[in-house]
């Protein structure tokens, strides 16, 4: 991950690359990596895919394992989650429940 | 076909170790949140029939904190009024309106041998123990599924037989569950696998998601697009130690994460950490 974009201040926000992938029929972004500052809640990752993809209902979750709540903050999920330097979103559409 | 990972199914002892891993798991992680129990179902010539699980997972007593004016003070006042008073409850939060009830919900999760998946049930009772009317539930529900319910209202939370204790309880429409499943596990053993892009230069764009481009296109290998036959399912491994975690033990911990959400039950993300 590169560290040059981050603050030099230690309680500076801290960013953390994002990497989408489609899953399922979505469709796939031009663009799959961004970043995104680490005191951001996970709400703001999916409310981006969801103007990104113009798509109200999304599935959005993480390393096949679980779908994080939206206020689960973004370094926190990083940290516990993120793979070589990144946080893999995997994310599809049309999966709302019934 | 064999049930499985590949189509996001699980048999009935499958479900068992599931929830087995799930109520340890959960002990050990979440030590101060109301405990996931495991409850042997009573031997019937049914459960014991190969296909029914032998058990289901209880959470109990767990506080939903609702500003509903509740059923409890308007015992003389027809529902109509009731439900008049609680119509906007979203933007109700946080108002200072000096009432606040608590309902305390418990929360089933059964096999359904049909759909062989984990179904969901729960119950509200109000502080006196009094059962929770529908319209009660269903504005104790996040807003999101309080539209969803309006649109999918047979697809999605309905009022049904309890299956093993046989008395009405709320039940999440299990004919979904299969397809998310099937989505979130095939590409379960893909983790490992180095992502292949580098992350090149990257650019600052101005607001708080910025692009980091790339090379090449990275959707190639796209997961999701690859079923698994059965004859991997059952030995696949996730984490980088080495240990041995297989989908099933994780099936519902995972499909905890999606159910829950949509009922206002938030699964915490530190239960997913692997640890040693």
């Amino acid at each position: 991950m590169s560290t040059s974009a981050e603050s030099p201040s230690v309680t500076g926000p801290r960013k953390v690359v994002v990497l989408f992938r489609a899953t399922g029929d979505a469709p796939i972004m031009k663009q799959s990596k961004f970043k995104i500052g680490g005191t951001e809640k996970f709400a703001k990752v999916i409310d981006f895919l969801r103007k990104q993809l113009h798509r109200e209902t999304l599935f959005v979750y993480i390393n096949s394992a679980f779908s994080p709540t939206p206020d689960e903050n973004i370094w926190d999920l990083f940290e516990n989650f993120g793979i070589d330097g990144k946080l893999i979103v995997n994310y599809a559409c049309s999966m709302a429940w019934g | 076909m064999a049930p499985g990972a590949g189509d996001g199914t699980l048999t009935a002892e499958e479900f068992k170790i599931a929830a087995l891993y799930l109520v340890m798991k959960w002990k050990h992680c979440c030590p101060d949140l109301p405990e996931w129990t495991w409850q042997p179902i009573e031997k019937t010539l049914l459960s014991t029939t190969p296909g029914y699980a032998c058990g289901y997972l209880v959470l109990e007593n767990v506080y939903v904190g609702s500003d509903q004016k509740d059923d409890a003070e308007n015992l003389d006042e027809p529902d109509e009024e009731d439900y008049g008073d609680a119509e906007d409850q979203a933007t109700m939060h946080g108002d200072s309106m000096g009432v606040f009830n608590q309902h305390l919900y418990t929360y089933h999760v059964v096999y359904n041998e049909s759909y062989r998946v984990p179904m969901l049930f729960l119950q509200g009772r109000l502080q006196d123990g009094r059962p929770l009317r529908w319209d009660s539930v269903l504005r104790d529900l996040p807003v999101g599924s309080q539209l969803v319910s309006n649109q999918s209202r047979w697809t999605f939370l309905t009022q049904e037989d309890h299956p093993l204790i046989h008395r009405p309880w709320f039940a999440l429409h299990p004919c979904g569950t299969s397809e998310i499943m099937r989505l979130v596990l095939s590409d379960f053993s893909q983790h490992q696998e180095k992502d292949s892009v580098p992350i090149s230069k990257v650019l600052e764009k101005s607001g708080d998601m910025s692009g980091v481009p790339e090379k090449k296109d990275s959707h190639k290998s796209s997961p999701g697009r690859t079923e698994f036959g059965a004859a991997e399912r059952s030995d696949r491994r996730i984490n980088s130690e080495g240990q041995v975690s297989s989908w099933i033990e994780k099936y519902i911990l995972t499909w905890m994460s999606f159910a829950f959400p949509t009922v206002g039950l938030a699964i915490p993300s530190y239960v997913f950490v692997d640890s040693k």
